[in-house]
């Protein structure tokens, strides 16, 4: 929990922007905007298909962030509801028919931008093909799965957290984790000793 | 205890979310199974490797264009009803029509809060909010919509079970309802896609009433927030101020 604690994202000051926001001082919501958008960004570029669509998916996020304000209220982290919200925004875009074969899965990467070829396994591993291997094979994992690991592992969202954004179970994200990264270490190329873990949860 | 794998324990372990206890015995098990620290490492490369994955660029067009699409939508509320209005050949009484607006508000919100709320593994359809409003809409001369020539016609989305149990259901995405004429009465994604296009655009108005019901829908929906009835009460406070 202290490890959860430490990385959280200024949670007070981002409640406070929000408060203020909600009583008209539309600045905040701006300074929101700023700290906000990139790493949500970031997460819906791993959970659509295409860079566009997670442009689009951001703004949509926001937009209800701003329809919202008045009943906003601060008995859960900002970043929390952010999440939950464009989590719920990209699952339903996930979701809807597309002109394209039925038979594509909703989870084969399509476009060229984000979608990326594994790499094959080399004796060194920099980092930028370490960011592609693990952003190919978590494109291949299924949608909760991938929500679950990114918010609680890149995001540093509690167990709690994580079950408020995609609705569901402490218990269920739990276990949503572990496959997931437990897939995932399967897919990743070994690190060589010249790159040892960063164990920056371990306490 | 501590001669029994450790493997399920392990990403709990790393997000901190084990209880003191059971985390003491894992890292007494780490100490002496080779398998399990391993196994460890493994799981912590995965985290480093995520780790790597860059922020996007920073682009000041995002906040412009969010800028935009907000105003235009202050515009879009600003300016809704006064159409709806000021068309109506026929002088209307206004007083019962909200009141159906406001009842079916009301069974709205409870439709949701009783698909939500209650049974989150169910997929409920989208509740029939619109229904009821049709009369709102005033008719001049029976339009008999022509079908557009080949228009793709989109089918109602059915609200599929996916292979996500228990997840969100799949609602349709309004925006994307193209706005042709269709002779079947007005559904909930349809009145949300009036509601959410521009006003000028739109093939008929939507009242103030189905714009703030709308919008509120939208939110609601997303948020799940109506498990607490304050809003449909505070909905209803707002309906008798207007009325009385």
């Amino acid at each position: 929990m202290e490890a959860v604690e430490a990385r959280a994202r200024h949670p007070d000051e981002d409640v406070q922007l929000m408060l203020a926001f909600a009583a008209g001082d539309e600045s905040a919501f701006e300074t929101l905007f700023e700290r906000w958008s990139r790493p949500l960004l970031r997460y819906l570029e791993r959970l659509v298909t295409d860079a566009a669509s997670a442009e689009e998916l951001l703004q949509e996020s926001f937009l209800r962030v701003y329809r919202a304000r008045e009943r906003y209220r601060p008995d859960a982290r900002f970043s929390t509801w952010l999440y939950r919200i464009a989590t719920n925004l990209a699952w339903n875009e996930l979701r809807r028919p597309r002109r394209r074969d039925p038979h594509d899965s909703t989870d084969a990467p399509e476009a060229p931008e984000l979608g990326s070829a594994l790499p094959a396994v080399d004796e060194v591993v920099d980092a930028r093909r370490l960011s592609e291997s693990v952003d190919a094979a978590l494109r291949k994992l299924p949608e909760r799965q991938r929500s679950a690991l990114w918010l609680a592992s890149v995001e540093g969202l509690s167990y709690a957290e994580v079950a408020e954004a995609l609705d569901t179970s402490e218990k269920a994200v739990k276990a949503l984790v572990h496959r997931a990264r437990t897939a995932l270490a399967a897919k990743l190329p070994r690190v060589g000793e010249t790159q040892p873990p960063v164990p920056e949860a371990s306490s | 205890m501590s001669e029994r794998h450790v493997h399920e324990e392990l990403s709990a372990w790393l997000d901190g979310e084990l209880a003191a206890a059971r985390s003491a015995e894992v890292e007494a098990h780490l100490e002496s199974c080779a398998e399990c620290a391993a196994a460890l490492d493994a799981l912590e490369n995965v985290d480093h490797a995520l780790g790597t994955l860059p922020l996007p660029d920073v682009e000041a067009t995002r906040w412009d264009r969010l800028q935009e699409r907000i105003a235009a939508e202050r515009d879009a509320v600003a300016t809704a009803p006064a159409p709806s209005r000021a068309r109506g050949a026929a002088p209307r009484r206004r007083r019962p029509e909200r009141w159906l607006a406001a009842s079916a508000a009301a069974a709205a919100l409870l439709a949701l809060y009783l698909a939500f709320g209650r049974d989150p593994g169910s997929t409920p359809t989208p509740p029939p909010i619109a229904r009821d409003e049709s009369p709102v809409v005033p008719t001049p001369e029976a339009p008999a919509p022509k079908p557009p020539v080949e228009v793709a016609r989109e089918p109602a989305p059915p609200p599929e079970a996916s292979d996500v149990e228990g997840s969100e259901p799949s609602l349709p995405e309004p925006r994307l309802v193209p706005p042709v004429p269709d002779p079947r009465p007005a559904t909930d994604a349809t009145s949300l896609a009036r509601a959410e296009s521009a006003p000028s655009s739109a093939p008929a108005e939507p009242s103030d009433e189905e714009l703030a019901l709308a919008i509120e829908l939208e939110t609601v929906r997303d948020l799940e927030v109506i498990a607490n009835l304050e809003l449909l009460e505070a909905w209803l406070s707002l309906e008798e101020e207007r009325s009385g």
